[in-house]
């Protein structure tokens, strides 16, 4: 066999033009006008590392970093409103995000670690990249032919698929806003409409948002009746800090009168899979029951038969499974039970 | 003697301030004017032959000045050994075959990484892929069809790949193992673990006007960095100065010989400006050097009341693509099979393995906590088949003090014995075994079982490799103040601050009284390094040395001038004085002129010279173990309290408690320092860095995920030192190693508290938690549970 390879491995940026417009609406604009060439930078947590390494390969950057975020608020109708460019260190100290959803204060306080949560935007988290280990590095004369997803034709864990990517869409706050049935507020030159985050994930590791090339995420609406459900969120990973999660699980239960009557459910699973996967059956199941221990249990087993793990980052599908089993269950307890203190931690 | 000034106090470093304020200056900060920056082109494939290497392109490059491959290298290997039976076997550049991903080929010198990426992309390589081999049952197979190199010409053993054996026993191994009561076997296996130093690999050279070769470059030792630049280069020594700069940690992977070192080197001399390679954190894990991972497989003989007869060992290290340290681990893991414990009759067999994957170095401990993992928890296992108590069995077997080892050596002051009996007291340790799984902290959705574990560990401290031998200078200046020339090199350890302290209690002096000059191979004396953990002990005699013909000197001047004997006189406060009458006294400054003016301008200089072992002409055979290794060993036992999450397998190390002899600590911080360095690190090995690798290639080759515990991971670690050695002002001390032998004992302090805790034997590293509850439910199957 012969081979012919040309080979660096120095971390340079390519050439890229770059835009700071001074609004949204420009900076949609800008998007429209560079017919798909262009595309957003907000805080660039992910963007600039995945230029690095080669895995986009944008001709121009429209750089959100002259915008300022609104401040969250309360619609007329009771939904809780977040702008997209806020950072993931305002959402996590924000008193009002504190005491509405705290889940979601809890997931944006766990995505890496403070310097990335200071430029990190939760409109960003929603629309990062999927990952996979063969992915996401420099590709200077290791895995150097492109895979799938680096627009070449093949694939490094599954040399037998064809044009399939098993890369894990790993944000933090995904399952979280999926559990609390959030809007998203989606821009573009056209305007505004919404769109339920349920429908935002393709589950295509090659292409894994429903967004136009012209579009952006201006906002996020939380619903009221959501803000007054108990939730739960849970991001296990080995060392508790700086990494993304091995698993994360997300839920929001209604929970009524002494008897624990479940009134409305959602469960959410992040980082197991091309997309982040609701536990549609499980929900259904859980809903009506008066909730103890032994549904918590069952339940639990329930939504890791439901929501599919690809093995991923070395950890294997059954480990995968196990650890969506075992989260779910104890999320549930804490939930039925809180008067033991909660836990997000993974261990003592 | 009188009460200790400086040694023996916990003294802030003298390098803390410009650390913490960011001023210390490491040998990236540096830039030199008209400074060229430097890339390697390295091989994508595990195992190829060369074909053509086309730079014609890249050469036309504006912007481009020099480009080296392997022709233009004069040539000479170099190696982490360069013995006779172990000749260098490692190119500068790859010659016309590659034989691991990431070998280096050719180096770029480019006015900027812009021009310097796009050199190394226009450069074209035609490879011929040859079949690789990566695991190291398969390379060493008989029928093993891929041949990385020749068999060593020595070692007729059937197998393949042998990049090199030890081999030695002792006593009569069959008649000892028909004496035992219980044959206990068993197989142990240790993963591929990085050194995850902070400061990138780097180097700077500036061939300037001066017909010298001036460099920086982050080492662990200049004067062995020095020896092989200058002989691969084909230089003098005396001709390349390498300069002073801080070390953002090594851990052991900065010792050999880099491809950049000499490239940076040869790139300045072919362009005459100074030329800098940093490499990038990818590089460093995917073509760098990791950690020895080391198979153990063991056999010992017991009689009932727990006394070890026989024990036969066969260790296997697959050594990656070229000798590296592998065919020194092999030696070192007999070493520290042997070292703890009295075993009458035994042998042992060591098997360094070459494969296709990148060579391997010394990870802090080199071997010691694979071997003592394997070995301690092997005494577990035979503690419980004998029904005996693993301290009990463990102190039947300890060395004592005044024994004479195997190999010649003498553990002297040995505090083995009092450390493991004050592990347990200090622990609790026999009253806490076995009672937590069913007692504490169990509740029905956090099923977190806890257990507690020991281990027992012993290191060398200093042994006879280049140059052998340290050297210092302290001279004195007008004021009384002095210089302290020193090779040593400070990387993170705090060699500097011992070092002055000792310069301080000969001379009765304060910190701020002494200037360090160190690590400089032009203005400073040869030094052995910090990677023979001996610097302590061998640099720290040769500073005293120094600082006591300092001492001497000064006390003659000033008993001449005071009209006393020497005898009579103290220092004290920059003066000498009368004892018994403290008003006569004369200052370090007039002593210094009285010297110049009437010891024929003796400005007071003195020199000392240290060597260990210093009748021993060479460092022990690494074929038989023959010959001295050390002439100073530590002793440790460390107990481990975890909790085993059993629905996740998650492990928390709670507590670590360390229980050492480290002979006489000079400055007790920074021996504390070293333990809960060591501790995190056993931490890491036992839980999470795991150096991911197929076919030869690195899956993990991130911060993001090679994981290296945070903050907030680190254990509790609590530490008693067993003093066994003093330090009296003008006598030779004997201090012992305190920065490698702790990562050892707690690893395998951890697998046993795992055991106690949950009933799962751990054979093989990473303890992750994947593995563990695999464990845990085959266990539950096994008693039938499920
Ligand atoms: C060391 C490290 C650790 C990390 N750990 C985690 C972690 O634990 N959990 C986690 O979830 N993430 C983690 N990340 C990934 C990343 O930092 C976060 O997901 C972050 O929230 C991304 O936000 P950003 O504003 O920086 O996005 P950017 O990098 O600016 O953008 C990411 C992508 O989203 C698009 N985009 C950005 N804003 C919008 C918008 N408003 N509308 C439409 N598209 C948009 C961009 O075009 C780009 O494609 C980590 C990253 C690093 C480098």
């Amino acid at each position: 066999m012969q081979a012919k390879i040309q080979t660096s491995q120095i971390l340079n940026l390519p050439e890229f033009d770059y835009q700071t417009p001074a609004s949204k609406k420009d900076a949609v604009g800008l998007l429209f006008s560079s017919g798909g060439d262009a595309i957003i930078s907000a805080g660039g947590t992910d963007l600039i590392p995945n230029m690095k390494n080669g895995t986009i390969k944008p001709k121009a950057l429209i750089s959100l970093s002259r915008l300022s975020p609104e401040k969250e608020s309360i619609t007329a109708d009771g939904a809780l409103r977040l702008d997209a460019l806020s950072t993931l260190s305002d959402i996590a100290e924000s008193p009002l995000i504190k005491l509405k959803v705290p889940t979601l204060a809890n997931a944006a306080f766990h995505v890496g670690g403070q310097q990335i949560r200071n430029r990190a935007t939760l409109g960003g988290n929603l629309c990062q990249d999927t990952r996979c280990l063969y992915l996401n590095q420099s590709h200077g004369f290791q895995f150097v032919d492109a895979c799938y997803k680096r627009g070449g034709d093949c694939c490094y864990p599954y040399p037998a698929e064809k044009r399939v990517c098993r890369s894990v869409f790993m944000s933090d706050t995904a399952p979280v806003l999926i559990s609390l049935g959030a809007q998203l507020v989606i821009l573009s030159n056209s305007g505004e409409k919404g769109v339920d985050i349920n429908d935002f994930y393709t589950g295509d590791g090659l292409k894994p948002l429903k967004l136009g090339s012209a579009e952006m995420i201006s906002a996020i609406l939380i619903p009221p009746e959501s803000q007054k459900m108990q939730c739960h969120f849970v991001k296990a990973t080995p060392r508790g800090g700086l990494e993304f999660a091995m698993v994360s699980v997300a839920i929001a239960l209604k929970i009524d009168g002494p008897d624990k009557k479940c009134g409305k459910a959602r469960i959410a699973v992040g980082s197991i899979n091309t997309s982040p996967l609701r536990a549609f059956k499980a929900e259904q199941e859980i809903v009506g029951h008066n909730l103890n221990e032994a549904i918590a249990a069952e339940v639990a087993r329930k939504v890791a038969d439901e929501v599919k793990a690809l093995p991923h980052h070395g950890y294997s599908k059954g480990y995968l499974k196990q650890l969506v089993e075992v989260h779910t269950k104890r999320s549930l307890t804490a939930m039925i039970y809180p008067k033991e203190p909660l836990t997000h931690e993974t261990s003592d | 003697m009188g009460e200790l000034k400086l040694v023996g106090k916990s003294l802030l470093r003298i390098d803390g301030p410009d650390k913490t304020t960011g001023k210390a200056k490491y040998t990236a900060d540096r830039k030199l004017p008209g400074m060229l920056v430097g890339g390697i082109l390295r091989s994508p494939h595990p195992h190829a032959k060369i074909l053509n290497i086309n730079t014609e392109k890249a050469e036309k490059l504006l912007g481009v000045k020099a480009i080296i491959s392997g022709s233009d290298t004069r040539g000479v290997k170099h190696g982490f050994v360069e013995t006779p039976r172990y000749p260098p076997d490692q190119n500068i550049l790859a010659d016309d075959v590659v034989r691991h991903v990431g070998e280096e080929i050719v180096a770029v010198a480019a006015t900027n990484y812009k021009v310097l990426n796009d050199a190394l992309n226009l450069i074209e390589v035609t490879y011929e892929v040859l079949p690789a081999v990566f695991d190291v049952a398969e390379a060493m197979h008989p029928d093993c069809k891929v041949q990385i190199h020749p068999n060593h010409p020595k070692v007729k053993d059937d197998f393949c790949n042998i990049a090199g054996k030890t081999e030695t026993q002792w006593g009569d191994i069959e008649e000892g193992f028909k004496q035992a009561d219980l044959i206990c076997v068993d197989r142990f296996e240790s993963h591929l673990r990085t050194h995850g130093y902070l400061e990138p690999q780097t180097a700077i050279a500036d061939y300037g006007g001066d017909g010298t070769l001036h460099m920086w470059i982050s080492s662990m030792g200049h004067f062995v960095k020095r020896k092989k630049l200058a002989s691969t280069l084909g230089m003098p020594e005396g001709s390349i100065q390498i300069h002073k700069a801080y070390v953002g940690g090594a851990f052991g992977g900065k010792i050999d010989l880099f491809s950049h070192e000499y490239c940076a080197a040869a790139l300045s001399i072919k362009t005459g400006r100074p030329v800098k390679f940093v490499a990038t954190r990818e590089e460093i894990f995917t073509a760098y050097r990791h950690g020895q991972p080391l198979i153990s497989e063991i056999k010992t003989g017991v009689k009932k009341d727990g006394t070890i007869v026989a024990q036969q060992l066969r260790m296997i290290n697959n050594a990656g693509a070229y000798k590296g340290s592998g065919v020194v681990v092999i030696f070192l893991a007999w070493g520290f099979v042997m070292l703890p414990y009295r075993v009458k009759n035994f042998k042992y067999e060591g098997y360094s393995i070459f494969t296709n994957n990148p060579p391997r170095a010394p990870l802090r401990g080199h071997g010691a906590p694979q071997v003592r993992f394997a070995l301690e928890s092997h005494m577990d296992i035979i503690a419980e088949k004998l029904k005996m108590d693993p301290i009990a069995l463990r102190l039947k077997n300890a060395r004592i003090p005044g024994e004479e080892l195997p190999n010649g050596d003498n553990v002297h002051n040995c505090g083995l014995q009092a450390c493991i009996q004050k592990a347990v007291s200090k622990t609790d340790f026999s009253k806490r075994r076995h009672c937590f799984p069913n007692t504490e902290k169990i509740s029905a959705h956090r099923p977190i079982k806890h257990g507690i574990g020991l281990g027992v560990s012993s290191y060398f401290g200093g042994s006879l490799i280049y140059p052998n031998s340290s050297s210092a200078i302290v001279k004195m200046n007008d004021d009384g103040s002095v210089d302290l020339l020193t090779g040593a090199i400070e990387l993170g350890q705090g060699s500097e601050t011992v070092l002055c302290q000792i310069v301080g209690e000969e001379l009765q002096l304060e910190l701020e009284d002494i200037r360090i000059i160190s690590s400089d191979t032009a203005t400073t004396p040869q030094d052995i390094g910090a990677w023979i953990s001996g610097m302590t002990y061998v640099t720290g005699n040769a500073v005293r040395e120094a600082a006591g013909g300092v001492r001497e000197k000064i006390l003659q001047v000033a008993a001449e001038q005071l009209n006393e004997r020497v005898e009579n006189l103290k220092l004290e406060n920059k003066s000498v004085l009368v004892a018994a009458d403290p008003a006569q006294r004369i200052s370090y400054r007039d002593v210094f002129n009285a010297s110049i003016a009437n010891s024929r301008g003796d400005t007071i200089i003195g020199k000392g010279h240290w060597r260990t072992m210093r009748d021993e002409p060479f460092h022990p055979s690494l074929a038989t173990t023959k010959g001295r290794w050390s002439e100073n060993y530590a002793f440790s036992v460390q107990v481990a309290e975890v909790a085993v999450d059993t629905e996740t397998g998650e492990i928390k190390l709670l507590k670590a408690t360390t229980v050492h002899d480290c002979g006489f600590p000079i400055n007790p911080q920074l021996v504390k320092g070293q333990i809960d360095g060591q501790v995190s690190l056993a931490l890491g090995h036992a839980f999470m860095e795991d150096v991911m690798m197929k076919n030869g290639y690195t899956l993990n080759p991130t911060w993001l995920d090679y994981r290296m515990p945070l903050i907030h991971n680190v254990a509790d670690s609590k530490e008693v030192d067993v003093i066994t050695e003093s330090y009296q002002v003008g006598r030779s001390f004997r201090t012992k190693e305190v920065g490698e032998g702790l990562v050892s004992a707690i690893l395998a302090a951890i697998a046993n508290a795992i055991y106690d805790a949950t009933g799962l034997r751990m054979y093989t590293t990473p303890f992750s938690p994947e593995k563990v509850l695999k464990g845990l439910k085959l266990l539950d199957e096994n008693k039938g549970l499920r």
